[in-house]
């Protein structure tokens, strides 16, 4: 089995925050279902049926005793005795979390013990719930998605800084067609606002466009980020996807990978890099195969330096 | 020419006027259902010609600052091309003749 090592000097300073912020009252389960040592195995084999656990702890206001699992049952009906009582069968010599230890020790609990649930009891010793590995994925999934999309909001802050210059990143998925072309579409707007010649927008729009078409059509996703200043526009697109495996061939007119679907669009005729090559002062591209594939375009707004 | 005079001997349905409508001239004529081929052409006011009846049809108009776009064979125009014709002004035109009959009828109009 896998295991999730913790280590201090080298997981991510995120990850640690969670890990040790979050107690395990937050991520466990408190709608548990008990029984009392008075209970049958029968009974408890009927109290999984119905409520889908795995794991019944057995206990009498909240003071823990035990718990059965799959196995205990296996092995009452394996001995024919499924009217014995649950405290002959039962684990009895438990492995409790406290509630407000962080949500490492879980972690490490079940790195640690062969157990796929443990109960928790409060500083009291009383049960107070029950932590399987599915209420930690859950807790560190959400809590990872939610610190994710901060540090997204944060890396792709967009920066208009009045009518002259902007820094904008923009978003693209696969297959997006629908969206394909707002980008281009925006950056065109702000350019004409900032009285760019239309024969430079026209250049800029058409380098955007293909590099947004390139996108969704042949990458799994990625970015185009867009700087202009009062000298240059330039657009940088990066994916990750297959990547390039020859890029002379790309950069050759009427080379394509496209398939018919993206062709049926009208796309994919081989002019898309070459045609940004074209209308760009700049242009630079890298692709690592299995990887993606990054591509620079520069186009000066000063006509006679371009 | 005027787009205007273009678009009124063409016979096309009118389904969005940009907001220069008016004063638009028609430069010259793009047919192409490929739209990567479009965009290579490097000329203003172009009108373009094209079967292609998708909402990146209207986005390459609009890119390459075109003077209209035609959608020619009776393909449908979906609303969502309407829309984006809308917000980008472009002035977008359909027609159930084939591409070809609307290009001989644009090079008649245009003197070519």
């Amino acid at each position: 089995m896998n295991t999730l090592d913790l280590n201090t000097d080298q997981s991510p300073l995120m990850i640690l925050d969670i890990v040790f912020k979050t107690h395990i009252r937050d991520i466990m389960a408190t709608d548990i279902v008990t029984a009392p040592r008075t209970a049958t195995m029968r009974e408890v084999q009927q109290i999984m049926k119905e409520s889908g656990l795995t794991g019944v702890p057995i206990a009498e206001d909240g003071v823990l005793f035990g718990i059965i699992t799959i196995d205990n049952l296996f092995n009452a009906i394996n001995d024919e005795k499924s009217d014995a009582s649950v405290t002959e069968y039962m684990v009895s010599r438990l492995i409790t979390l406290e509630d407000d230890m962080p949500l490492s020790y879980a972690i490490s609990y079940f790195n640690k013990y062969p157990f796929r649930r443990f109960p928790v009891v409060d500083k009291a010793g009383k049960l107070v719930g029950l932590v399987t590995t599915r209420d930690i994925n859950v807790s560190l999934l959400s809590k990872l998605f939610s610190k994710l999309k901060e540090l997204e909001a944060a890396a792709e802050k967009d920066e208009v800084v009045g009518p002259e210059r902007m820094r904008k990143v923009y978003r693209l998925y696969q297959h997006d067609f629908e969206n394909a072309g707002q980008a281009s579409t925006e950056i065109k707007a702000f350019l004409q606002k900032k009285g760019v010649p239309s024969k430079l927008i026209r250049r800029v729009a058409v380098a955007a466009y293909e590099l947004e078409i390139n996108i969704v059509a042949h990458s799994e996703g990625g970015t185009l980020t867009v700087m202009v200043t009062d000298d240059f526009v330039r657009i940088i697109s990066q994916d990750t996807g297959p990547g390039i495996s020859d890029i002379d061939a790309a950069m050759t007119e009427g080379f394509s990978t496209a398939n018919d679907w993206v062709k049926s669009l009208g796309f994919g005729a081989g002019m898309g890099l070459p045609n940004i090559k074209r209308v760009s002062d700049v242009f630079d591209i890298q692709s690592i195969v299995g990887a993606g594939t990054t591509v620079k375009s520069c186009i000066l707004l000063n006509e006679q330096e371009g | 020419m005027k787009l205007e005079d273009v678009v009124e001997k063409l016979e096309g349905t009118l389904l969005n006027k940009a907001g220069t409508f008016q004063e638009a001239l028609v430069g010259g004529v793009i047919v192409s259902d490929l739209m990567s081929d479009v965009l290579v052409v490097d000329h203003e006011h172009q009108f373009l010609v094209t079967s292609l009846a998708t909402d990146q049809a209207v986005r390459t108009a609009h890119l390459i600052d075109a003077s209209a776009l035609i959608v020619c064979n009776g393909k449908a125009v979906s609303e969502s091309m309407q829309r984006i014709a809308k917000q980008t002004g472009v002035t977008l035109i359909s027609s159930p003749e084939a591409k070809f009959e609307v290009s001989v009828k644009l090079g008649k109009i245009l003197g070519c």
